[in-house]
């Protein structure tokens, strides 16, 4: 149910997106809620996936991208000239394979706060073991922090990743799809974090699995060819979209 | 596409116009039982009731199956929810049905005039049911709206012959224990009326995403138009 008082972390208007001359987001108007998940639905080449890369510039990083329109994080704006650096540490990501650097399980943890300056040893163990208990994951490896992190289960793996982003203290969450390699029960760990985490962290996560976006995601937008054709409050979308594209997608009736 | 639910939600629907067939056949024969005061119908009426009851139940299990298997949402999600609400009513009513099968039963044997207006307010409610179960299966907002509308006259009918039943009693012309019997079978009329107003309701839920009590029509509708 809808929040009494929603506070607008993101603010995206008029954004548009091209890869070269394919336009990938046409128009994209939306706001996104502190402390709440907001899940991205839609199929494969939709934009879900660009979109959430949007929201820490990471398509900076493709080639022949330009990008017109505004995004603003707590109402500065983050497409014009910004420190990308200092965004993505406001704005962690977790993506759609767990992908543990081949270091320790600690070093994992720690590499971002090092990066970021923090030197001290005790400072650096603190760190590691707050992240890691807020990934619902210090009880399953706090007795093998030196071991490498590639020896762990992928469920743990994603939730290291999960740790490793928490470590330099994020606002904002992105997950592009964090659960899609895991099992059953390593996915409901996940989940379960999302909604821990979300007192603390505002998530957005592009998720195939309809379900999970039920579960887990206060809103939901659905994204079809480059547009954002439904935003509104999960409840309402899987019970009674207002657009005829959003029902027939929802309802496995698209193609 | 679905194809796998997409069948599954026609069966159901087949089901529904069973099961809606089975209930229309005992208020029928109880309806032609009360004219005639006829005992064998009336227990034919009764025995029936356990087959209705058995495909309620199987219509709710296939319901209860599509949930966990199929997972379904928006529209098919209300649509498997409301038939899970629905047949409750359905059943309801074949219950209803026996219940004033039983009623006869005890009539019958010192048979007494039924005020026509008991048979006028049976026809009205049976007609409510069957428009129900067809507003139902074939998602028409209209007629369900219109029958929610016929439960004023169905009400209105119920209040007048309370009425007149304890005037009745009063006057000590007739044997209380019939009246009482009479009454009863009265107010399984009304409560006949208001499960097939039930039913519409659960048809404007599929269109709209919300279920609203539409006995009181003209104050309601407006609520609902605002969505």
């Amino acid at each position: 149910m809808q929040k009494e008082i929603s506070k607008k972390k993101i603010v995206v208007k008029d954004l548009n997106l091209f890869y070269g001359e394919f336009h990938a987001l046409k128009a994209i108007n939306m706001d996104i809620y502190e402390g709440e998940v907001t899940a991205l639905i839609g199929p494969s080449g939709c934009g879900k996936s660009t979109f959430l890369k949007t929201l820490n510039r990471m398509n900076d990083l493709v080639e022949h991208v330009r990008v017109t329109g505004s995004i603003t994080l707590d109402g500065n704006e983050i497409l014009s000239d910004v420190d990308v650096v200092a965004l993505r540490k406001r704005v962690g990501m977790v993506f759609q394979k767990p992908n543990p650097f081949p270091m320790s399980i600690y070093d994992n943890v720690a590499y971002g706060p090092r990066i970021h300056g923090i030197k001290k040893k005790s400072q650096l163990d603190e760190i590691v073991e707050k992240s890691l208990r807020a990934a619902a994951l210090w009880d399953e490896v706090s007795d093998r922090l030196s071991k490498s992190a590639l020896g762990i289960s992928g469920g743990q793996q994603q939730r290291l990743c999960i740790a490793r982003t928490l470590a330099t203290e994020p606002e904002v969450l992105l997950m592009d799809e964090p659960t899609s390699a895991l099992d059953p029960i390593s996915t409901s760990k996940i989940e379960e974090l999302c909604e821990t985490l979300k007192k603390n962290y505002t998530i957005v996560i592009v998720t195939h699995n309809m379900q999970q976006a039920g579960r887990i995601s206060d809103r939901t937008a659905f994204f079809l060819l480059g547009e954002l054709v439904e935003y509104d409050l999960t409840e309402r979308i899987f019970h009674r979209p207002r657009n005829e594209k959003t029902e027939r997608y929802i309802t496995g009736r698209f193609g | 596409m679905r194809y796998h639910l997409e069948k599954s939600l026609q069966e159901l629907k087949d089901e529904i116009g069973r099961l809606g067939g089975m209930v229309e056949e005992s208020l029928d024969k109880t309806f032609l039982a009360l004219q005639t005061m006829d005992e064998a119908l009336a227990r034919d009426v009764i025995i029936h009731d356990d087959a209705i009851d058995h495909a309620e139940s199987n219509i709710e299990k296939k319901c209860l199956s599509l949930f966990a298997l199929q997972q379904p949402l928006a529209r098919d999600l209300r649509m498997i929810g409301s038939t899970l609400k629905m047949i409750t009513d359905l059943e309801r009513i074949a219950d209803h049905a026996a219940d004033i099968s039983e009623l006869i039963l005890r009539l019958a044997p010192k048979p007494q005039a039924i005020h026509p207006d008991i048979f006028r307010m049976a026809e009205k409610a049976r007609n409510m049911v069957g428009r129900s179960i067809d507003a139902f299966i074939n998602q028409d907002m209209e007629t369900a709206r219109a029958v929610c509308r016929d439960d004023d006259a169905v009400d209105q009918l119920f209040n007048e012959l309370v009425m007149h039943i304890a005037t009745q009693i009063k006057s000590g012309d007739r044997s209380v224990e019939q009246l009482i019997d009479i009454m009863f079978i009265v107010k399984y009329l009304e409560r006949i009326g208001d499960h097939a107003t039930n039913i519409c309701e659960w048809v404007v839920y599929n269109e709209t995403g919300m279920h609203q009590h539409l006995q009181h029509p003209q104050e309601n509708l407006e609520e609902t138009q605002q969505d």
